[in-house]
């Protein structure tokens, strides 16, 4: 029987993926955090399908982290697939990105999207603004059950 | 008897009465004409002188009595003319003679007399003067002078018109001759016309300009013809008409002088279509001459393509008269190229003076060809335009994904030079000598200047693409709100004052921005004098107001002014004074975007002065 997952991480920079979970080590929030590498997985691990096929797809994460650029599907496709399906559309979803100049945010946030995040480049910056973001979506902000 | 009714019947055919008065014996006997002539059958009445007398008109009574005295008692014969009043009333006119005989001792005896109804003939005299008074009177009103003139050419008569016609007073032209009153008329023409027909006693019919003495001239129809006393001329004033007809003649040729010479070609064509007239322009313009063209067609020559338009405007034009209506056309030109036409015809047939359709043109070929040739240019303008356009959006989306991926992807490596930086530092700081701390933490800031470097980068590159939204601006709060910012993001102690400032017309977010990066600037630039301080004030200039950043920093050299301004230039070493060479440079693209100018001057170490001007409005 799996853990019940947290976080599920999507990002394909291992960069920014390794800050992001040293960021969220630091708040103890990465103990039950699920890292895939663009949205195709992120997709599959969601619906049970492929590699992921035989998961509980009852068992969602309480808060996915999804980066927008992205090879094969982008943040924007998982996104929309995840907002326009009753399933998952419950799901928090906090964009990540690098730059305030994105013309995303306005897509995303007729997706549906929960937050977007703009990715400070400042290292004590970046680690305050990811633990901030998982502590707050993880223990202060009530989820519907 | 026989003698005495040969006698009757001559007095009756006469209408001539007889009577006699005996003197010896008073007996008086009238003739039986005398009794018809009184008005009385013959015997009707007893003749008597007193009968005689009574019978004579009043007004002539007593003359006729003081004759027939001077006849009784002195024995005169006399005649006289008088009126007698007949029973009836009727006055007739007798011519009356009368002769005394007188015995041996010479006194008179007997008086025999004739009385000779003159009636008819005083009639007829008198018909006659008031047929002359009508005449005198015709002539003394008519508008045509009547003169006439003697042999020697004295004037007999003139009627008022004439001696208007004169020009002399009546007294000073009767007796005098034409010679006298107009000194060289000898030497005429109508003088000769004159002579001619006395000598030919021909009548002559002429229009003749006179001269009078003071050298005016007025124009007259005369009539000149033989009279009993020499010449007859009638004379009627036609100057006015001959000014008039001059005048017309004048202008006629004044007209066709324009049409003729005009460089527009001119055209008439009567209500059947039919040319009528065409001014020698048309030759000019066409190269086809009145032979050319005589017997063609009239829109033989035109274009095919233009000819429904030519037809269609005629037919206009021939249809209404108030509006001219204008047509462009193609024709052969006699050489064989096409020349275009261009023109109004006007509708003028109802025009008692033209009666024709009036078509005024020039030919526009030259025109048309630069009209052609415009649109060619315009079109390839266009085409260019539309080209660059493209090219310019496509240089623009590559702009903008340029600096999306400046921002995404230099970021990211950034992001990550200065994490595993601050990792190392976290987590291996105790293995590390200073020096290797020195180094890392060299890593740690020029991560940071580049990722100040990018932000102003791109602050400067968005500035391209913002829609200017322009304001009337309270400058004075605007700057309270400059200096909070400014106060809050670095510590400085530089004393900053402000005069009080005009208004700005302009973007409010665009203008806090300048007004951001000057006063900053100046901040930073004399940070490092003792007492720094920094002034800003305003000024108008024409249609302008200038604003003016002042301080007493550091200064730059005036031989780098020029490099001031652009993106990324620096006048100082970040050991002097940190920066990225990005601020003034947005200062200048806001200031110049708003239609202003920006400008700066300075001494070495004794301070700056930059300025910015705006549009009042």
């Amino acid at each position: 029987m799996e853990h019940e997952i947290e976080i599920l991480l999507v990002e394909d920079n291992p960069n920014d993926a390794e800050l992001t979970l040293r960021a969220l080590k630091k708040r103890h929030l990465a103990n039950r955090i699920v890292h895939l590498k663009n949205g195709e997985e992120a997709l599959d691990f969601i619906h049970g399908k492929n590699s992921f096929e035989g998961r509980d797809i009852r068992s969602q994460p309480k808060l996915i982290l999804l980066d927008l650029k992205m090879p094969k599907v982008d943040g924007i496709e998982v996104l929309r697939n995840l907002k326009s399906n009753d399933a998952t559309k419950i799901i928090p979803v906090v964009v990540l990105t690098s730059s305030k100049e994105d013309p995303d945010i306005k897509i995303c946030y007729e997706l549906g999207v929960n937050s977007y995040i703009v990715k400070p480049v400042g290292f004590e910056a970046f680690i305050n603004a990811i633990s901030e973001l998982g502590f707050y979506w993880l223990l202060l902000n009530q989820n519907p059950k | 008897m026989q003698r005495n009714y040969f006698s009757q019947q001559a007095e009756e055919i006469a209408n001539l009465g007889s009577w006699e008065i005996d003197l010896v014996s008073n007996v008086v006997h009238w003739s039986d004409q005398l009794f018809r002539i009184c008005g009385y059958e013959p015997n009707d009445v007893t003749p008597s002188i007193r009968l005689g007398l009574d019978m004579v008109h009043p007004d002539d009574r007593e003359v006729t009595e003081y004759l027939l005295r001077q006849a009784l008692q002195f024995g005169n014969d006399y005649k006289i003319e008088n009126r007698i009043v007949r029973p009836d009333g009727k006055i007739r006119y007798i011519y009356s003679q009368a002769t005394v005989d007188k015995d041996i001792a010479g006194k008179p005896m007997r008086l025999r007399g004739i009385f000779f109804d003159i009636s008819d003939r005083k009639e007829a005299e008198e018909a006659r003067r008031q047929q002359e008074e009508r005449y005198h009177t015709i002539l003394n009103s008519v508008m045509e002078g009547f003169q006439i003139l003697d042999h020697e050419f004295r004037y007999v008569y003139l009627n008022p018109s004439a001696i208007r016609q004169s020009r002399y007073p009546e007294e000073r032209l009767i007796g005098h001759s034409m010679m006298e009153l107009y000194p060289g008329i000898e030497q005429t023409e109508l003088f000769q016309i004159m002579k001619d027909c006395l000598e030919k006693q021909s009548v002559r019919y002429q229009e003749n300009e006179f001269t009078y003495p003071d050298g005016s001239k007025g124009w007259f129809e005369l009539r000149i013809q033989p009279s009993a006393d020499g010449l007859l001329i009638l004379s009627v004033d036609i100057t006015e008409r001959k000014q008039a007809e001059e005048h017309k003649r004048k202008a006629d040729a004044r007209y066709r002088a324009l049409i003729e010479n005009s460089s527009e070609g001119i055209t008439l064509m009567d209500k059947d279509h039919k040319v009528i007239y065409r001014s020698p322009a048309n030759s000019k313009i066409t190269g086809w001459t009145e032979e050319d063209l005589a017997g063609k067609h009239s829109l033989e020559d035109v274009h095919a393509d233009d000819r429904e338009h030519l037809r269609l405007a005629v037919k206009n034009a021939m249809e209404q008269s108030t509006d001219p209506v204008p047509f462009q056309f193609r024709v052969r030109h006699k050489q064989g190229h096409s020349i275009w036409l261009e023109g109004v015809m006007t509708n003028m047939l109802s025009d008692p003076g033209v009666e024709a359709i009036v078509l005024n043109f020039r030919d526009i070929t030259a025109r048309k060809a630069a009209e052609e040739k415009i649109n060619e240019m315009n079109n390839e303008l266009e085409a260019k335009v539309i080209e660059r356009t493209a090219q310019f959006e496509a240089v623009n989306k590559e702009l903008e994904a340029f600096s999306y991926s400046v921002s995404h992807d230099l970021r990211a490596p950034l992001r990550a030079i200065d994490g595993y930086a601050n990792m190392i530092e976290e987590d291996y700081e105790k293995l590390l000598d200073e020096e290797g701390r020195r180094l890392l933490g060299n890593i740690q800031q020029n991560a940071k200047k580049m990722s100040t470097l990018i932000d102003d980068l791109l602050a400067f590159s968005r500035l391209g693409k913002k829609v200017i939204q322009k304001k009337q601006l309270n400058m004075n709060e605007l700057l309270e709100g400059v200096l909070i910012d400014l106060n809050k993001a670095q510590q400085h102690h530089a004393t900053i004052l402000s005069d009080d400032l005009l208004p700005a017309f302009g973007d409010y977010s665009l203008i806090h921005q300048v007004l951001i990066n000057l006063v900053s600037n100046a901040v930073k630039y004399s940070s490092k004098k003792e007492k720094p301080s920094v002034h800003i004030s305003s000024r108008k200039e024409d249609n302008y107001v200038v604003y003016t950043v002042s301080d007493n920093g550091v200064g730059f050299d005036m031989k780098y002014a020029h490099k001031l301004f652009g993106v990324f230039q620096r006048l100082h070493t970040m050991d002097e004074f940190e920066g990225t060479g990005v601020g003034l440079a947005i200062v200048q693209r806001i200031v110049t975007r708003h239609g202003g100018q920006v400008k700066a001057d300075s001494t070495p170490d004794k301070g700056s002065v930059f300025s910015f001007s705006l549009p009042i409005q």
